[in-house]
């Protein structure tokens, strides 16, 4: 390891422990500081220049070396997480949608591997940043457990519509693969995308969608059609496939609302709770991101009567 | 010449949390006297009082005088005392000075040096209209609620602090211009208490006995008689041409027991001098006197509490949290919280404003905002530098 990329994993580590990054999931933290480098390069480049620092190297090689630093420590503690995510996961529901009995443990790995492999690409880990704290902080165990007290038009589309006729826990183990999996649609991308520049609806067309569909069914063979296909299609708007599936159109919904996770340890008097006000503009904004409105309505009831 | 702004700064909070402290003193204070005068505690307690209120008027003039220098190099003296409460300052400071504490101790001071008789108030003034001004004057230290106000910080918005505070302002001057009104109505009404007019009639048949017996040698029989009057109207000192033909007690006892309200004083023909025992009088007027400063005293109180737990949770609600809210959204890349509207004010201007916000910006903000662009880190060149060196 050269003088420079210990100095840029030093710079990075003590960067990541800084008090403000604290409140933030890990991919957060690295948006956070990929986003710094980036509005603050001009006043960064002298002080980074300097003799301590990086002295003779242009912006883009000293980026680089920050940002490759960034990875391996961002990575370090991701893939724990992954798999600790993954493991926490019931496949069971895998058994029911393919009707065969395949170790269950196998279909965990498969999906580790392949995320340990797309996460590589830039785009992807920014499409995978909502998911996975979505997984995380556990948003959708509580809001799936309020669409099945209420049986209302969420839980109509899951049971009737989309035919999940297994249990509220398998429905929302399905849910969270298809997040985990949403960044999959990243598969046949060619990488290096501008990171100045946020994608903000990851919205992507249904021929694409299809092809990324075929691909991955050959590529994951050990995981079910459907769930391949409520992964990619998440990524699709519901304006124009209106046959999406229900649990698409939920991870679609929630990898956004998490996209930008803020934890709020205290709401401002006078302000409207997080969740309601997110549900709130994403009413508005349905259009804009593909979301399917009557779902939206639903979820903003269940933030509304549970003050979330 | 930051040095000097700050030493400057730091000794005006030290001033000011002085001042509030001493605000909150005679807070207390203004209810222990009038409630020591109800409750019959002792004459030392209520000298002690009386003095404690002479240092708290004169410190609230030297306050002030001090307020009103410093003015000149701010606003002015005319922005200070229209527009930065200069009139409450005053008000609540000379007239009482002069008119209330001062007289008060002015009198404790002679009698306790002995001279209770003969005072020089009771020779320029007569006792009753003394206390009454005094009584009026007394009203004005409940403008001092309205200081308190000033200096203390109880909620982080300005806006509502200025209008909590000219609420407060305008309703205290109201209620103690109404108390004052109020007050000098009563005490320019006779006293037609019927023990009142049976003391005014036995003190004029008193004078009138004197008149008529002055030159005659039936003065000192009539004197005799005097001590027969042993009810609570009865003579204390009768001085005939300077000398003192008859007194009830012993300076000893006028010392210890009467104070400089615990008499009358009446002259006759310029050498007939008479001094009446109103002592229980006074008290029983005291005590009235004391009950309604008292029950003035608690409708101020109530109505600051009132505006305080009401008035000033409601103007967070429909005022000040709203803004702070939206600001916090404008300010803010990352701040999409909406605004709470409830459902009884939604009609209300701010919440009109608080809906197209809603409605109309935050979306508006969420999808034009590409999230790339949010830090939350902000470091300069020698945070950064340290990164490196630790």
């Amino acid at each position: 390891m050269s003088d420079d990329q210990q100095k840029a994993i030093i710079f990075v580590k003590r960067l990541l422990m800084n008090p403000a990054l604290q409140q933030f999931e890990i991919l957060h933290k690295e948006e956070q500081i990929i986003n710094f480098l980036n509005s603050n390069s001009q006043n960064l480049f002298p002080t980074l220049t300097s003799t301590q620092f990086f002295p003779n190297q242009s912006w883009q090689n000293i980026f680089n070396l920050l940002y490759n630093a960034l990875l391996s420590q961002i990575n370090e503690e991701l893939f724990k997480e992954l798999e600790t995510l993954l493991t926490r996961i019931n496949y069971s529901f895998v058994s029911f949608l393919r009707d065969t009995n395949y170790p269950l443990s196998k279909c965990r790995d498969q999906i580790y591997d392949f995320e340990k492999k797309i996460l590589n690409k830039y785009e992807a880990r920014n499409s995978f940043r909502g998911s996975f704290a979505a997984v995380k902080i556990g948003i959708i165990d509580k809001y799936i457990e309020q669409v099945f007290r209420r049986r209302e038009y969420v839980h109509f589309e899951l049971i009737k519509v989309q035919r999940l006729k297994m249990s509220k826990e398998e429905i929302k183990d399905f849910i969270k693969a298809t997040l985990v999996l949403k960044n999959a649609i990243h598969l046949v991308t060619v990488g290096g995308a501008d990171m100045s520049i946020g994608n903000v609806t990851d919205i992507v067309q249904r021929p694409f969608a299809d092809k990324v569909n075929k691909m991955l069914q050959e590529k994951l063979r050990l995981l079910p059609p459907e769930l391949i296909a409520s992964a990619v299609n998440s990524n699709l708007s519901f304006l124009e496939n209106k046959n999406m599936e229900t649990t698409s159109r939920i991870a679609s919904v929630f990898s956004m609302r998490c996209k930008n996770y803020k934890p709020y340890n205290k709401v401002d008097r006078g302000a409207e709770t997080p969740d309601k006000s997110w549900f709130n503009i994403a009413r508005r904004n349905y259009k804009y991101y593909g979301f399917d409105i009557k779902m939206l309505d639903e979820f903003y009831k269940i933030a509304a009567e549970n003050n979330w | 010449m930051d040095g000097k702004t700050n030493m400057k700064k730091n000794k005006v909070s030290v001033f000011e949390i002085i001042v509030t402290v001493v605000i909150a003193l005679v807070v207390v204070q203004t209810f222990l006297e009038d409630f020591s005068v109800i409750i019959g505690w002792n004459t030392d307690i209520l000298n002690l009082l009386l003095i404690t209120g002479f240092f708290f008027d004169l410190f609230f003039t030297i306050e002030f005088l001090i307020r009103l220098y410093n003015s000149r190099h701010d606003k002015g003296v005319f922005h200070y005392f229209l527009y930065n409460q200069g009139w409450v300052d005053f008000c609540a400071s000379i007239p009482l000075l002069m008119f209330s504490s001062g007289p008060q101790i002015l009198s404790l001071i002679q009698s306790s040096t002995g001279v209770i008789l003969g005072s020089i108030f009771v020779g320029f003034i007569s006792m009753l209209k003394l206390i009454k001004i005094i009584r009026i004057a007394r009203i004005l230290r409940l403008l001092r609620f309205i200081k308190i106000f000033r200096s203390i910080k109880y909620t982080d918005s300005p806006m509502a602090q200025r209008h909590l505070r000219k609420i407060i302002t305008i309703g205290v001057t109201i209620l103690v211009l109404s108390f004052l009104g109020f007050t000098i109505v009563v005490e320019t009404i006779p006293f037609s208490n019927s023990s009142f007019i049976l003391y005014e009639f036995q003190k004029e048949k008193i004078m009138a006995g004197l008149r008529k017996n002055e030159n005659s040698m039936k003065l000192d029989s009539f004197i005799d008689q005097l001590s027969k009057f042993e009810d609570t109207h009865s003579v204390l000192i009768v001085r005939v041409n300077g000398k003192v033909l008859y007194t009830r007690f012993t300076q000893d006892i006028y010392d210890a027991d009467y104070t400089y309200n615990d008499y009358e004083y009446k002259k006759e023909n310029g050498n007939i001098e008479v001094f009446f025992d109103v002592k229980e009088e006074k008290e029983a007027l005291s005590r009235l006197q004391s009950r309604d400063n008292l029950i003035f005293f608690f409708i101020v109180l109530v109505f600051i509490f009132g505006c305080l737990i009401i008035y000033s949770p409601h103007f967070a609600l429909t005022i000040s949290d709203p803004v702070y809210v939206m600001k916090r959204g404008m300010d803010e890349k990352n701040y999409n919280l909406e605004v709470k509207i409830p459902q009884l004010y939604k009609d209300d201007d701010i919440f009109k404003l608080a809906q197209v916000y809603n409605e109309g910006y935050l979306p508006l903000k969420d999808r034009s905002m590409s999230s790339d662009e949010m830090s939350v880190l902000d470091m300069g060149s020698a945070e950064l530098t340290d990164l490196i060196d630790e």
